[in-house]
């Protein structure tokens, strides 16, 4: 089996990326949508570390623990945001939830 | 090398499941091959933090909300978009864009400059949160562990032998 260069862990990283951004645009129940956006924060996250790997230093790494914690946050946020809209409008569909329009 | 097919496989089950819990599940597995990977590239630390926080916080939170949300009535109906075939060329031609680039500019990737240590990764990543990352590194992890705070007061090396690291007696 060839080496394990830093290349492979860019493609797979970039094809992690890209089914997340299947999983955003084409599902329509939001808490799906929310785990794809997941999915693209942990490819940007192994970009990082395996930059990081390569040049030899820390900074990717700690750059990469932000943005697990900032990750955090944000699916906290998210997931309070899509409850109080559920308490309303009974619906998790991107579809229906159409409120702004005319 | 198993898990970079299991990820990629657990990931298109993340996006294609009908049931959110599968979803959800299936998402735990590709977050914890992730960390399995972080620890091929040298970097337990990461591993560590991806394993408690994303998969032992993040994931928990998303299976309580789609247990307060109803499950049963979204997995009846439509699963996808009507515009999925759009949304998936338009993907499919970001994939090709990136591997372009990464195959294009392989020669900017070389395999590995400056050998990280493993051993001592977890001090490293302290000394260099709380010295080199500056004041956003202090203040967000202020209420880490006592190691990193000790790293915080003693990391420059300008503590007084006698009076700051002896123990506290006389109380």
């Amino acid at each position: 089996m060839a080496d394990i260069t830093t290349l492979h862990y860019l493609v797979v990283a970039a094809a992690l990326f890209v089914l997340g951004v299947i999983g955003v645009l084409t599902r329509r129940n939001v808490v799906i949508v929310l785990m794809s956006i997941e999915l693209i924060l942990n490819a940007v996250n192994l970009n990082l570390v395996a930059f990081s790997h390569m040049w030899g230093n820390l900074h990717g790494q700690m750059f990469a623990i932000f943005i697990v914690v900032d990750a955090a946050a944000e699916a906290a946020a998210g997931l309070g945001i899509l409850i109080a809209f559920f308490r309303n409008r009974e619906t998790i569909n991107v579809d229906e939830i159409d409120l702004l329009k005319w | 090398m198993p898990w970079r097919e299991r990820r990629l496989i657990s990931a298109l089950f993340v996006i294609t499941r009908r049931n959110a819990v599968h979803s959800a599940l299936a998402l735990i597995v590709t977050l914890l091959s992730v960390a399995g990977l972080y620890l091929m590239l040298y970097a337990p630390f990461v591993a560590g933090v991806q394993i408690i926080v994303y998969a032992g916080g993040i994931m928990v939170l998303f299976l309580f909300v789609i247990m307060l949300v109803n499950v049963e009535r979204s997995s009846k109906e439509r699963q996808f978009n009507r515009i999925w075939p759009v949304g998936l060329a338009a993907a499919c031609a970001l994939m090709a864009l990136f591997v372009s680039a990464l195959v294009k500019g392989r020669a900017l990737f070389p395999e590995r400059l400056v050998k990280l240590s493993e051993g001592t990764n977890t001090q490293d990543i302290a000394k260099a949160l709380y010295g080199d990352a500056g004041r956003m590194g202090q203040y967000t992890f202020a209420l880490r562990s006592p190691h990193c705070c000790c790293w915080w007061r003693f990391g420059s090396g300008d503590y007084d032998e006698e009076k700051d690291l002896k123990p506290a007696t006389g109380f």
